[in-house]
């Protein structure tokens, strides 16, 4: 691949994973206010954002935990977050990883029950979107000034 | 302590805060370092009536045994979290070796100056509670009071780390520049003191001889000191006394001479400044004490009582009525060593600096603030600690000494 299609192949991946994780969390905090969400074409949107948001949860927690040194990566997680994603949560949160993690953990196993998310988990998830977002600007920015 | 929590006053700060870090070891639940750092940074706000906060750093502690394990824990996570420079306070780990507290500060002090609690005093103060079907951390009920008391030091504690003075002397002092001298294990404290505290910095340095100064360090410690407070806007003092804890020593007097005769001659002092030595001893050999006579018998003396014994030499009593003591009030000697210098305006400046007790507002000292500065700083970063053991320290060592271990 040269070098404007790895680029451009490196934005696509993290404005879709940008889209996805706001797109999730905004049904999740809707759901949580009693808000009503947009029916989708044959699909419960808050199962959908729930497993979505949980999928994503669990491969960025593999990933920092690998980098952390605690487990080994399990390889089984079924999204896909963009490698500068992860680098720019762990540079974020290298002074307090072990709390940051431990959010992560339990937003997980709330998204997967089906449990109203605490601020401290909101908190962990808005920050990944936020960082998904800046992600994908910057890369979008680099697209454009070649 | 009221007036710096009083909205309308608060501590006389000059300048906001850099970078404050919370240093806390993972062992310590999450709930009560979370509630600590807010009370301290809601304290600090009250005092200071200005923005800060604290800036989390975890340290692995669960595998750290050794005193090098435990160093090594601290200076990773925040090398790891590229502290660079700044203020903190660090929560010394459960089982922390006994020289952790004054190895890990000397350590960082060049990059971080950090003020001390353990976690098993802050964990004292804390029991689990039920709340919404999950068990949280709550401060116990009777504690409450002590706990804020701890907190109101601990924040006392940092402002000092952070070289922010709560409050200063209404007057001036009688003599305009003080520099307070100690020396300590190779180790050398100097406090430079001008406009009634308004004004007050502290230097270190590592010393050639165990207790005394060289002529030619006391005169670059004392000249770059000057200097630098003179370039930095201080009001270029009539006079330049040095308070020094203990025995001063010739050399120290060829170095002050020096260093201010170098700044008369580049014109940033005065031509007739005055200069002296003040020796400053918490204990005399002539062990003189006084008593105020009232109801027919010996009481303590008022705070500020003083006495001379001759021209250059008397006492003063920085402790006393109406503070409660144990015993009775131990004066401190004091002997003008070098210069001519007024007893008693020596020793009314001396009870004055004594006031600005700001590690203990509510209580007294027994020293001038700038030698309880110096005396402060060396007991804690050049007091003994194996540095031996903090670099090469291996677990068998710490583990023959484990109760716990050899018993399982």
């Amino acid at each position: 691949m040269g070098d404007m299609s790895s680029l451009s192949y490196e934005y696509t991946v993290n404005a879709s994973f940008a889209e996805d994780v706001n797109k999730w969390l905004v049904a999740v905090k809707k759901a949580a206010l009693g808000v009503e969400l947009d029916a989708n074409a044959g699909g419960d949107p808050l199962e959908e954002a729930r497993r979505g948001l949980a999928a994503a949860v669990e491969s960025t927690l593999s990933r920092l935990e690998a980098m952390e040194g605690a487990k080994e990566e399990t390889g089984g997680a079924s999204a896909e977050v963009p490698e500068d994603v992860v680098r720019r949560v762990e540079a974020k949160h290298r002074s307090d990883l072990a709390w940051f993690l431990e959010d992560l953990r339990n937003a997980q196993s709330a998204l997967l029950r089906g449990d109203t998310l605490g601020p401290r988990e909101l908190q962990a998830l808005d920050e990944i979107t936020d960082v998904a977002d800046a992600s994908a600007s910057e890369c979008f920015r680099r697209l454009w000034r070649r | 302590m009221g007036y710096l929590l009083d909205p309308r006053r608060g501590a006389a700060l000059s300048k906001g805060f850099d970078q404050q870090y919370l240093v806390a070891p993972e062992g310590v639940p999450r709930g009560i370092v979370e509630d600590f750092q807010d009370r301290m940074e809601k304290t600090m706000r009250q005092m200071s009536q200005m923005a800060f906060s604290l800036q989390p750093v975890l340290f692995k502690d669960a595998d750290a045994r050794t005193l090098k394990q435990q160093v090594d824990a601290i200076v990773g996570a925040l090398d790891g979290a590229g502290v660079r420079e700044g203020h903190a306070v660090l929560i010394l780990p459960d089982r922390a070796a006994g020289d952790l507290h004054n190895f890990i500060k000397r350590k960082v002090m060049d990059r971080l100056q950090m003020q001390c609690v353990t976690a098993g005093n802050l964990r004292s103060f804390y029991e689990m509670v039920p709340r919404n079907g999950k068990a949280e951390y709550a401060v116990v009920g009777e504690s409450s009071s002590q706990y804020a008391s701890f907190i109101r030091y601990t924040a006392l504690g940092l402002l000092i780390v952070n070289r922010q003075w709560p409050w200063t002397l209404n007057e001036k002092t009688a003599y305009d520049a003080y520099v307070g001298v100690d020396v300590l294990h190779n180790t050398a404290a100097f406090t430079f003191f001008y406009e009634g505290g308004q004004r007050c910095f502290v230097r270190t340095q590592p010393s050639k001889q165990k207790e005394k100064l060289l002529r030619s360090q006391a005169r670059s410690m004392i000249y770059q000191g000057l200097a630098e407070d003179l370039a930095g806007g201080v009001a270029p003092p009539r006079s330049v006394v040095m308070h020094r804890d203990g025995h001063v020593f010739q050399s120290e007097w060829l170095g002050l001479q020096d260093a201010v005769g170098q700044l008369v001659q580049e014109g940033r002092l005065p031509a007739d400044v005055t200069t002296g030595i003040v020796e400053i001893h918490k204990h005399s050999a002539m062990g003189v004490r006084l008593a105020a006579e009232r109801q027919g018998g010996l009481w303590n003396p008022k705070a500020g009582s003083w006495f001379d014994i001759s021209d250059t030499e008397g006492i003063v009593c920085l402790t006393g009525w109406p503070f409660r003591l144990r015993g009775t009030v131990n004066p401190l000697f004091v002997r003008i060593a070098r210069g001519k210098l007024s007893l008693k305006s020596v020793l009314q400046d001396i009870f004055w600096m004594s006031q600005l007790c700001w590690m203990v507002p509510d209580r007294c000292i027994r020293l001038p603030i700038d030698l309880k500065l110096c005396d402060d700083f060396l007991r804690s970063s050049a007091a003994d600690a194996d540095d031996d053991e903090a670099e090469f320290g291996e677990e068998n060592s710490e583990m023959e000494g484990d109760d716990t271990l050899l018993h399982t």
